[in-house]
């Protein structure tokens, strides 16, 4: 096959970790090639398990996008021992985003994917539970959860848009004008869930995982506390009784699980307070994964919260 | 005071971290060997490499190692038997590393007895035992192993059978024994709640011998294919994966070892053959020819890529579970034949750190290989006829 002297390759070698990354990364790369994605569907990046070909992407990259310690636990060794030849771009990193301090203490329960009753066991096989997850979500003491601010996104983005410039510059010209139009996009997403969220705003509200702050933080919008609960296992009827107590004293007009949650499990947590129940969903995960990801999540959890609150006494 | 050791090698699927990078790393790893005529298992310092303790067993036992690496247990089935040692080497997670506490192994004195066991599943931080003999799973928790007092739980399954039990996230995982023939292997599983009572159908599973989890995966091997279980909304779900069009008609598996690190399966497929199989692949099933028929087999756990086939012309081969191929081989002992007896004593493969451990059991000594370049380094002498062996062990920084 014959190519111009104009005509430049598809970019490849380019892997993403969770579908948020994979989802600015693809707007950018839009045109010159396809982003690989580690972790698809509706599976967490803190307990996965990479499989074969997967770990065979990380050998093959030439840039790998990923948020950081603490969100992709699963990353951490192998990026050092499977990615030796790609340049490894960590987004928590990027200079000028916002850095948040992890929310703990107070109305706000440690991180855990079970409750305080938990049995334990299960962390000697190497499973995740309880105790191992009380680092998940930050590194060094910061919230990890800095793509639900979309200006951190927008500067992530940038961040992408110069490495991959840099890595394959036949097709810069691509990158800086898909760049161009993500950034307007991004504005207009910030200006859209302003005003979605502005009539909920102080309406007091809970969550299940601690994982909005960034969210709340940009839009004004602040939940008053979190509930640590395991979507394997019912609390006990003690533990049921402490979480209504709290929904009651935090006045809370709704509480907010995410999808792992079965919505008749929510419905039980909450038995017996005035509260409502919401879904949120910080990593995207019954959303298809592409370029429009990132738009879907953050309009769905604006919209979630807006539906919610709204609906509330 | 006794040694702590941030772990750094120990389970490398945890993704551990030291607690403090200027710690002093140390590295701890024991050997548990059965030997086959004599009704013993030794444990080895490796770095010593030399016995540091005998257990008497009351019969030929083979080894098993529980997911914590706390727990190994001699699994009798001549003396109808489950004896369970403390490896003296356990680790205790602190989330951002864990401490590997170093202490004398010992005896449990915990024998849990029973007809015939066999099939020995470690899963969830519960140990299920199936006793062939009975047909029956007895059930007990590693902790209470350790702590000396195992509350035993039986459930029965309708008739003495070759068969198996997976404990997963409060459910169990139990072979079906064949009606009409029970000695034949069993059709099928089905999954049963805390109580015993049965949830949802059986999903047959014809010919089933061989089981292992790997990720958030567990494998069952059959004639026709694999069942693969995982757990959806609090209890786990069945589905076969039927054995690919390229795979020769005349074999199936009947050996599954789950990858660490990695989430594949691992499975001998006819005496000449192993298959990788990722179930979440388009093309599940990989096969990977050996030059002369298969001995044993190991997937690493400290080089999630990596696994290895001992094979009968006395040589091992490491096998890149990324590409698929054979990637280095080396000889390691005089030929053992696969002709004679299944229990005739033949090589078994230990990863052990930084170290593969083969042992030889003609010449009564444990080959050590280094996992880098597969050079012979040493041989640990163990005398009489060291055959069934399992690794225990990692590295880290020393808390005083």
């Amino acid at each position: 096959m014959a190519f111009s002297a104009t005509q430049t390759f598809a970019m490849e070698g380019v892997v993403t970790s969770i579908k948020p990354v994979h989802s600015l990364v693809a707007a950018i790369i839009d045109g010159t090639g396809e982003p690989q994605l580690l972790v698809k569907g509706a599976a967490s990046p803190h307990t996965y398990t990479m499989r074969p070909s997967e770990a065979g992407m990380l050998e093959d990259a030439k840039v790998i996008f990923w948020v950081g310690e603490g969100i992709e636990t699963f990353l951490e060794k192998p990026l050092d021992s499977l990615a030796g030849g790609a340049k490894v771009v960590t987004l928590s990193e990027t200079p000028g985003i916002t850095l948040l301090d992890m929310r703990e203490g107070g109305a706000f329960e440690p991180h855990s994917h079970g409750d305080e009753e938990h049995d334990h066991e299960g962390e000697e096989a190497g499973h995740d539970h309880g105790e191992e997850h009380a680092d998940h979500h930050h590194g060094h003491g910061k919230d990890m959860h800095v793509w639900l601010d979309p200006e951190n996104a927008r500067l992530m983005a940038r961040e992408i848009t110069s490495t991959l410039v840099e890595a394959d510059p036949q097709n810069a010209a691509t990158y800086e004008k898909n760049a161009a139009a993500l950034d307007e996009r991004l504005g207009k997403l910030i200006s859209d869930t302003e005003k979605t969220v502005e009539p909920v705003r102080g309406k007091p509200f809970i969550v299940f995982h601690d994982a909005y702050h960034y969210f709340e933080n940009r839009f004004g919008v602040e939940a008053a506390g979190s509930i640590t609960v395991s979507p394997e296992q019912m609390p006990s009827a003690q533990r049921l009784q402490e979480i209504r107590d709290k929904v009651t004293e935090l006045n809370a007009a709704c509480v907010f699980a995410e999808p792992q949650f079965e919505p008749k499990f929510v419905n039980i947590v909450t038995e017996g307070t005035d509260a409502r129940t919401g879904m949120l969903d910080p990593e995207g995960a019954n959303i298809d994964q592409g370029p429009d990801l990132y738009f879907t999540l953050v309009g769905n959890l604006a919209k979630s919260l807006a539906d919610c609150l709204s609906g509330a006494e | 005071m006794r040694p702590y050791l941030s772990s750094l090698a120990f389970g490398l699927a945890l993704g551990l971290m030291p607690a403090q990078a200027d710690e002093k790393a140390e590295t701890a790893w024991r050997l548990f060997v059965a030997d086959r005529h004599q009704p013993v298992v030794h444990v080895l310092d490796a770095a010593e490499g030399k016995i540091i303790e005998s257990f008497p067993l009351e019969s030929q036992g083979r080894l098993y190692a529980t997911e914590s690496g706390k727990t190994v247990f001699a699994v009798q089935a001549d003396a109808g038997i489950a004896a369970a040692f403390a490896t003296g080497i356990g680790m205790d997670d602190h989330g951002d590393h864990a401490d590997l506490q170093v202490t004398e192994p010992k005896a449990l004195g915990v024998e849990i007895a029973g007809k015939k066991p066999v099939h020995f599943v470690p899963h969830d931080g519960e140990i299920a035992i199936f006793y062939d003999g009975e047909g029956v799973v007895r059930l007990v928790r590693e902790k209470d192993v350790l702590d000396g007092k195992p509350d035993i739980r039986s459930i029965a399954t309708p008739a003495p059978h070759h068969g198996v039990a997976i404990p997963l996230g409060g459910h169990l995982v139990l072979s079906v024994p064949n009606k009409e023939d029970p000695s034949e292997l069993p059709v099928g599983v089905r999954v049963v709640d805390a109580s015993g009572a049965q949830v949802g159908e059986v999903a047959e599973c014809p010919g089933l011998h061989g089981e292992s989890a790997s990720g958030h995966l567990v494998a069952i091997a059959c004639e026709t294919g694999l069942l693969i279980v995982k757990e959806e909304g609090g209890k786990p779900e069945i589905a076969h994966l039927a054995y690919g069009s390229g795979l020769p008609e005349d074999a199936k598996v009947s050996t599954l070892l789950g990858g660490k690190g990695l989430q594949y399966f691992l499975g001998n497929f006819g005496q000449k053959a192993i298959v990788l199989i990722d179930p979440e692949d388009e093309n599940a099933f990989r096969l990977i020819e050996l030059p002369f028929r298969r001995v044993h087999f190991a997937v690493d756990p400290v080089r999630p890529k990596f696994a290895y086939v001992f094979t009968e012309d006395g040589r091992l081969h490491q096998i890149n579970v990324l590409s698929g191929r054979i990637v280095k081989s080396v000889g390691v002992t005089e030929p053992y034949s696969m002709d004679g007896h299944w229990n005739d004593p033949r090589p078994r493969i230990a990863v052990a750190g930084e170290e593969i451990m083969i042992t030889d059991p003609l010449r009564g000594l444990i080959h050590a290989l280094d996992a880098e370049t597969l050079e012979k380094k040493r041989e640990l002498i163990t005398g009489g006829t060291p055959y069934e062996m399992v690794a225990i062990g990692g590295s880290g920084a020393v808390h005083d």
